[in-house]
Order: C-alpha cells, then sequence, then structure tokens
C-alpha cells in the first residue's frame, strides 16, 4: 500500500479480446502422455517466459459447506512443500524474482509463472514442488483461515465489494457462484487440513490441466522442461459435486443495505449468455455501446458526460465455466440514486425497443476489431487469451476468425440480443446507500 | 535452486527536440504493430495553490470536453472508432494523456494531442458537470474508503510547508468551487510545448512518426517559462501522530518518513531497504509479523523515487482481527530496529537485488509499463537514469542500507496515522418490488443449465 495516489479519468482500460489478421501469434497444441493439454507460443523478443497453469479446482470444485476451500488450497501450495518450508519457498521465489504462485476463483485454480529464460527451469520445477508435493502444514492451515476470515471481515467496510458480494448470492443463492471464492465466516473455521489435502488429491490433477507457455523458448525445449518438472505426475481430477440450478428471477428483487456512505452503489443484473451462445459476438457489439465502450458507452455518456452523476457507469457480460452474468453498476452521491437508477434502466429498455444507428454499430465494430492488436502485444496478454480459448473450445484460429465474427453482427442482430438478453424487470438489483439520505421512496422502477 | 544469469536489456531511446522545446523520446518495442504514445505536462498538484487544490486534474479531466475543431466527445469517439484506448492520469507533478493503437492509425491520437494542448474550449457548463464528476470520483475514492481516507490525512500531516500535502484529487470544500477561469489561467500558463514532453514506444519508423510530430506538434509557439515551485519541506523537528475516526470494521496502522529522490546518492539503498521491509513474500515485515507473530493481515513498506521534490517511505500494516494496534505498532518498530542495529547478511541482500533486476526486465513485458517508466524517469530524472538503475542496485552494500536505515529511520523524521473504527452497521433487508415477467422470452430459460 502506497501513500502516493494517481488520478485517472477513466478507472480501468477497456476490456476486449479481438483481432486482426496481421502477424498473428501462432499456438501449437499437444496432449501430452500424462492428459495435460500444452499450447505453446514463442515470442523471441523479450528473454522471458510466462506460464500458466489451470486446473478445474476452483470454487466449483467445492460442496456449499467447503466454501473457500479452493481458495484456501491454493493458498497453502506456497506454504511448505516435502522439501521446503514456507519461508524457503518464499525466499526461492523472491530469489527468482518473477512470479510465480497459485490462485482460485470461480472457475478454476491457476498456477502463474513468469521469469527470465535462463530460470525457467528452476521455475517450473518450483512450481511443480507446490503443486504436487506440499505438505499443508496444521499451523499455516489454521493461519490462512484466520487471516481469510479476517480479511471477510475487513471488506465490510468496503462498499465496493460489498454490493458485489450481496449482488452474487442474491443472484445465484447457493450455486457456487453465488459465494465469495475466499469464502465465509461460517465455512472457513470448520475447513481442516484433511479437507485442504482431499480437495488437492481430488482436483489437482494433469489429465484434461491446461498448459500455456508464451515466450522465449522453442515449443520441444518448453515441453521437455516441463515434462521433466511434471515427471511421473499422473491422474484424473474427480467431476465436481452436484450443485443447485441456476435459477432466472421472475421479478426484479431489490436488496438495499444501508450505510454510512457519502456515495450510494448501484448493481442490477441477472445470469448472461455462456461463452459457445452463438449471440455471443452479438451481445460483445451490444454491450459495448450499452456500457463496455467507456466514453462511447450509452450509460456513460448519459450518467456522466450530460448529467455529471458518476465517475462510473458500466456494464459487463461475463462468462464461465457453466454460464455468464450481466452486471450494470455505477456509484453516485446519496442524494442523486433516484434520478441515475431510471437512466440505467432506461437505457437498457431503449436498445430493446429502438434500432441502433448504422454509424453507431459501425464504430462499436471497428473498435471491438481495431483494438485486437493491443492485447496480444505482451506474454501474459498472449496466455491469458490462449488458456480461455482453450478452455471454451474457441480453436486455434479463433484470433484470425475473431474479425470475421464481428463483423457479422447486424443493427438487427443487436436489437434482438438486447431483447433477448437483457432483462431490466427480471434481476437483482442491490442499492448500498445512507437511505435516510437516499430517498428512493418514490422510485418507479420497470 | 539453480538460477540463470538475468539478462540486460538496454533502454535504446532517441531523443529530438522540437525548436519550440518539446522533447521526443521514442522507444522501439517491434513485437505487435502497435504503439503507444504519451504526453506528458510538467505539471500537477504540486503547482496548485491552497484553495484551489484539485485543479490539474481537474483541468485533466475538462481535456476531454473538446476543441474548436473537434467539439465534446470527439477525441474519444475518433481515438476508439480507431480501435484505440485512451486515458490520463495526474499526479503530484505530472498531468499525463495516452493513446494505444495500431501503428497505422497513430496519426490520428499526434493530431488531437496536438489540437488540445493550445486550442482546448472550457464551457462553464461543461466544468460544472465535470466538477460533479470529480467529487464523485472523490468520494468513491477518498471518502467511503477508511484506509485511503488515512493515508490522505497522513501526508498532511507530514508535509506542512510542501504541496505534497495535499491529495492530488483536491479537498473537497476546494473541488466545491474551483471556477472555469482559474481552470482556463492554469491551462494557458502550463501546457505548452516547452512544458511537455512526448513518449512514443512500439512499432514504428522513426522518420515517419517524427514528420507527423512535427507537423502537428511543429506550429504551436512556445510559452512563456511556467513559473517554478520554490516550496521546500523543512526538516521534520520531531514525531507527530494523528488518529482518524471513520466507520470501519479493523483498525489500520500506517508510517510514513521524509526521504529523498532517485536523483540522490541514497535512493538505491533506499528501494533495496524497502523491499527488504515490505516489498515481498519473503520481506522482513511479512515474515514478522504476518507469519510468525500472526499480529496482521497483511503489511507492506513503499518507496517511489520518482517525484520531484523529497519523497515518503511508507510502512502499513492490516492488523488482525482482535490484536491491539499496539502491539502492532511495537512489532513494526522492532522490525525496523532491527535494520540499524545489524547489516544485512549478504545472502538477504544478493536475493533483494536479484528480484529487484528481475522485476525491472519482467515489466518490460507491458509496452504500457515501459512507456510509463520513460516518461516518469524523464519527468523527474532524465530517460537515461534508467540504464544506470540496475548498476546502481549492484553497488549497494550491506553497511548502505545499514546507513540509510539510521539516517531516514528516525522517530523524529516520522509521522505515524492510525485509523481508528467507528462502528458500522450491516444487516441487509430485502424488498421484492416490481411486477413479475409475465411473459418471458421463449430463448431466456434454458440457456443455462
Amino acid at each position: 500500500m502506497s501513500a502516493r495516489h494517481i488520478y485517472s479519468v477513466f478507472l480501468g482500460l477497456l476490456l476486449c479480446q479481438v483481432t486482426i489478421a496481421n502477424a498473428l501469434p501462432q499456438a501449437s497444441r499437444e496432449v501430452l502422455p500424462n492428459g495435460m493439454i500444452y499450447l505453446h507460443v514463442e515470442q523471441r523478443a523479450l528473454p522471458l517466459v510466462t506460464v500458466l497453469i489451470s486446473l478445474p479446482a476452483g470454487t466449483l470444485a467445492e460442496t456449499a459447506q467447503q466454501a473457500g476451500l479452493a481458495s484456501l488450497t491454493a493458498a497453502l501450495l506456497q506454504e511448505g512443500t516435502t522439501t521446503h518450508s514456507g519461508t524457503e519457498l518464499a525466499q526461492a521465489i523472491d530469489t527468482l524474482g518473477g512470479q510465480i504462485g497459485f490462485d482460485a476463483d470461480r472457475d478454476a485454480a491457476t498456477g502463474y509463472l513468469t521469469v527470465v529464460r535462463a530460470d525457467l527451469k528452476a521455475g517450473l520445477r518450483l512450481l511443480a514442488d507446490m503443486v504436487r508435493h506440499p505438505t499443508f502444514p496444521q499451523a499455516e492451515v489454521a493461519r490462512q483461515v484466520k487471516e481469510a476470515i479476517g480479511q471477510i471481515q475487513r471488506s465490510r467496510q468496503e462498499p465496493a465489494t460489498q454490493v458485489q458480494v450481496a449482488f452474487r448470492e442474491a443472484l445465484y443463492g447457493k450455486h457456487p457462484y453465488g459465494r465469495r471464492v475466499m469464502g465465509s465466516v461460517s465455512t472457513l473455521p470448520s475447513l481442516s487440513r484433511q479437507d485442504v489435502s482431499r480437495f488437492h488429491r481430488d482436483y489437482y490433477r494433469p489429465e484434461g490441466a491446461i498448459v500455456v507457455m508464451v515466450g522465449d523458448v522453442t515449443q520441444e525445449a518448453g515441453k521437455k522442461l516441463l515434462q521433466e518438472a511434471l515427471a511421473g505426475w499422473t491422474g484424473a481430477p474427480q467431476p465436481f459435486p452436484e450443485h443447485p440450478e441456476i435459477s432466472f428471477p421472475d421479478t426484479l428483487e431489490v436488496v438495499k443495505l444501508d450505510r454510512e456512505v457519502s456515495q450510494a452503489h448501484i448493481r442490477f443484473g441477472h445470469p448472461g449468455i455462456e461463452r459457445n451462445h452463438p449471440d455471443y459476438y452479438a451481445v460483445e457489439v451490444m454491450n459495448y455501446m450499452l456500457g463496455g465502450g467507456g466514453f462511447e458507452s450509452r450509460l456513460l455518456t448519459r450518467i456522466r458526460e450530460e448529467r455529471g452523476l458518476a465517475y462510473r457507469a458500466w456494464s459487463a457480460f461475463d462468462t464461465g465455466l457453466v454460464g455468464g452474468t450481466f452486471t450494470a453498476g455505477l456509484s453516485t452521491q446519496n442524494a442523486t440514486a433516484d434520478e441515475a437508477l431510471p437512466l440505467l434502466f432506461g437505457t437498457m429498455e431503449q436498445l430493446q425497443q429502438q434500432p441502433v444507428r448504422e454509424q453507431e454499430l459501425a464504430d462499436a465494430k471497428a473498435f471491438l476489431v481495431g483494438n485486437f492488436p493491443l492485447n496480444l502485444a505482451s506474454n501474459r496478454h498472449l496466455a491469458s487469451i490462449f488458456t480461455t480459448i482453450e478452455r471454451f473450445e474457441l480453436g486455434l484460429d479463433y484470433l484470425e476468425r475473431f474479425p470475421e465474427l464481428i463483423r457479422a453482427v447486424t443493427r438487427q442482430d443487436v436489437q434482438r440480443v438486447a431483447r433477448q438478453h437483457l432483462h431490466p424487470n427480471a434481476g437483482v438489483l442491490v442499492i448500498l446507500a445512507d437511505m435516510d439520505q437516499a430517498e428512493l421512496s418514490g422510485l418507479t422502477l420497470p | 535452486l539453480a538460477q540463470g544469469v538475468v539478462p540486460t536489456v538496454p533502454w535504446e531511446v532517441r531523443e529530438e527536440t522540437l525548436e519550440n522545446g518539446l522533447k521526443v523520446l521514442l522507444l522501439h518495442d517491434a513485437r505487435a504493430p502497435v504503439v503507444t504514445f504519451m504526453v506528458w505536462y510538467r505539471v500537477g498538484a504540486r503547482n496548485e495553490r491552497l484553495g484551489s487544490t484539485g485543479l490539474a486534474h481537474l483541468l485533466e479531466h475538462m481535456m476531454f470536453k473538446g476543441t474548436k475543431a473537434y467539439g465534446p466527445r470527439r477525441f474519444s469517439h475518433l481515438i476508439q472508432r480507431h480501435g484505440g484506448q485512451l486515458n490520463a492520469f495526474t499526479g503530484q507533478d505530472h498531468t499525463a494523456y495516452y493513446e494505444r493503437l495500431a501503428t497505422d492509425h497513430v496519426e490520428i491520437a499526434i493530431e488531437l494531442e496536438a489540437d488540445r494542448m493550445r486550442h482546448l474550449v472550457m464551457e462553464p457548463e461543461a466544468f460544472r458537470l465535470e466538477r460533479q464528476v470529480v467529487q464523485e470520483e472523490r468520494r468513491r475514492r477518498v471518502e467511503d474508503q477508511p484506509i485511503a481516507f488515512l493515508w490522505e490525512q497522513l501526508r498532511a500531516v507530514a508535509y506542512q510547508a510542501h504541496p505534497y500535502g495535499w491529495p492530488v484529487i483536491g479537498w473537497p470544500t476546494d473541488l466545491q468551487k474551483l471556477t472555469v477561469e482559474e481552470a482556463q489561467r492554469f491551462y494557458d500558463r502550463y501546457y505548452v510545448p516547452n512544458n511537455a514532453f512526448l513518449v512514443v514506444v512500439g512499432k514504428f519508423e522513426d522518420d515517419v512518426i517524427l514528420n507527423m510530430i512535427r507537423r502537428y506538434f511543429g506550429p504551436i509557439p512556445p510559452g512563456r517559462p511556467p513559473p517554478t515551485v520554490e516550496a521546500q519541506e523543512p526538516e521534520q523537528p520531531g514525531s507527530r501522530r494523528i488518529v482518524v475516526q471513520r466507520p470501519a470494521h479493523l483498525p489500520y496502522f500506517a508510517v510514513a518518513y521524509h526521504v529523498p529522490t532517485y536523483g540522490h546518492d541514497d535512493a538505491p539503498a533506499l528501494d533495496i531497504m524497502a523491499d527488504i521491509l515490505g516489498g515481498s513474500q519473503s520481506a522482513r515485515l511479512i515474515q514478522t509479523l504476518q507469519r510468525d507473530k500472526q499480529l496482521v493481515l497483511s503489511t507492506g513498506a513503499g518507496y517511489d523515487g520518482t517525484s520531484i521534490d523529497p519523497s515518503l517511505l511508507t510502512l502499513s500494516a492490516q492488523p488482525a482481527p482482535d490484536v491491539p494496534v499496539a502491539a502492532v505498532e511495537a512489532a513494526v518498530w522492532e522490525v525496523v530496529d532491527g535494520l540499524k542495529q545489524q547489516a544485512l547478511a549478504p545472502a538477504e541482500l544478493e536475493r533483494v537485488k536479484r528480484r529487484l533486476t528481475t522485476a525491472y526486465v519482467i515489466q518490460l513485458d507491458s509496452q504500457f509499463a515501459r512507456a510509463l517508466a520513460l516518461g516518469q524517469a524523464e519527468m523527474t530524472q532524465t530517460w537515461q537514469w534508467l540504464n544506470d538503475y540496475l548498476s546502481k542496485i549492484a553497488a549497494v552494500r550491506p553497511e548502505d542500507v545499514q546507513r540509510v536505515a539510521r539516517t531516514y529511520l528516525r522517530s523524529e523524521n516520522r509521522s505515524v496515522g492510525i485509523l481508528e473504527p467507528l462502528p458500522l452497521s450491516d444487516t441487509p433487508e430485502r424488498h421484492p418490488v416490481g411486477p413479475p415477467l409475465t411473459t418471458p422470452p421463449a430463448t431466456h430459460r434454458g440457456q443455462i443449465p
């Protein structure tokens, strides 16, 4: 945490994943004898290598009673192996200097490694040691549980986190997508070392794991180092436990959180389309116009540029392994929440009711296509894009195909997907505000 | 673990200066046909006056509001329809604007940036709305963030005579009354080619880029040299301490020491010291407070030497629930004293040096990070400093770290800030409202299993 702050005119870079036909990076794909899927992209310009290993060991692999287990397990891989203590691992990681470790999200656990070329062998050995021979010392399990509980407690003072947590809970209920990845104060204390060991045994298996290596190494040399590091690692992961179905809200459910804050935080959303849905690209284009396109989006134009009500106003379609989520949000001072909310819903409804102008569509498509090379310039981005390509089986020619997928979207498509995939009157609306000042009683919602 | 040699990647920067004083720095990154184009103005919160804090940042927002040639919203529209990304950022010393786009389209960014260097149109109504937007930004980033609020207060205590004491985003009372007239004066005074420089990183041909830059920026006449900032923070005469009360669940502990910037000979040792204290998982604060004593949920140290005037070295700790701040504070001082009392073991120093060296190479993976590093170096030193940095780090000896610890980590030189939580209520209520969705579209259900 630094005391120095830098302020930006617009929070965050625009998110997109797109393409041009100009000198696209080529990946090779090979299934290794232990069932690991190995993608390799050679990039010789810098003496660096990035590796991502993706395993089916995220929140989806937990039961509801085990909430937080995936995240706990990933964190504990760095806290001791049969040959290194946690402190020794930390020192070894720091000596290599790059980024080495494990993280869990809702869909997967990811091992990551970025090192200078000369350290690739040592880095892979370290990563392999953590994934294959963790010891999960009891004291470290207890410490990590305690820290996670403390972090959850602290996050209650962060309005943006609270509104997101409440939104997910209300939308997904007992499905794993409704939980915090880090777990909850009720489940964490009951998680034991045995739970962690068993979870590791069941889900940290090579069969079907996705390994993407990008950087200053040939496919053959990279594969050899990978296989040396992981020699003898075999087996398939267990299937995910049964989860409740994701149900769509029938009405608009409103969750109000009354807090002593200067700004009302607003989230609206509902389940969104899956990554492999044929409408995915039309939805990308539609969402750019709605709230994904920064200054070009309608939400930011109306709420910020025309009325000065908020710093951010946005929308996004996220896609997970078992379904997607549509979310839109903004924050504005308590007193203007009632002015901003109708604009949020009205903007969605307008996209459903009126066809977009041809020029607006052309501009959106031009951005999505033209922005592509920006995301292919770094090893880190490439590793992440190819992980997504493999996870959703988009095909190694995806980068070449992308521009056509976007260019094919018509005005009719945009209106159709706005009607089909936006539901302003059937979703979850979370409002965190100082309710005395917010005066939301007179508000008419969809 | 067998480690390889960390390769050195020199910064091969080409430097040109236009007749109007605008300096241009060019750096090649041929990995993809993409360019990061930045305009850095030598003006930030440091150049403001009390009563008008936040002006530099608000002006940064206004720079997107249109010029005589390109009306409101045209800037972002033209960049984005060419597939480009754009943003800007304001700090204590600088205001910088950037576009990232395909090399084929870089001309539009150059033209638009040159245009708004001198031809901005600030309409009073647009100014009023944007001032509201910045107030929302402040609420979001500071007012409702107890830890950010604490840091803001701590800076204000650490600096008494220098503008680094006020927040870049501005004090809330100033934000309510900044005027379009003072923004215009600020713009006219500081937004001139001789008070700016350009950074271009990416895949391009030098001649092509330089010709475009000369065509669009060349005709802009130089301005009078902007006034210099004379404020100087006197040596701190004794330790300072504040308690900030805000609604929160957990307390927080923060410390700031006055330290010099990268222009000073002690800077490399300060970088190493900050890293040893809190820069990585094996750092001393983390090892002692978090792993061994389990007093904190997180802890760290920060030193940013890229500023014009003397900077701060900060320490921070998030106490674990039920751990008194006093216990955390005592443990922090113990770690700090350890650095003063005993010279570093060579192995610990070597580990940190290698870590910093590798991290330096790894940041090159991001074209944006390269452009940012180049801009920051040029803003506060010269870009050549980037090529000297690693050899300076390599030359640091254990006794240097001990010396800077004794010189700067003195209690008389520090300001301590403690966040004292006021109670928060947080029970959700639920109100299902609105009519049921009577006719769900056929495809609506069943999309997701």
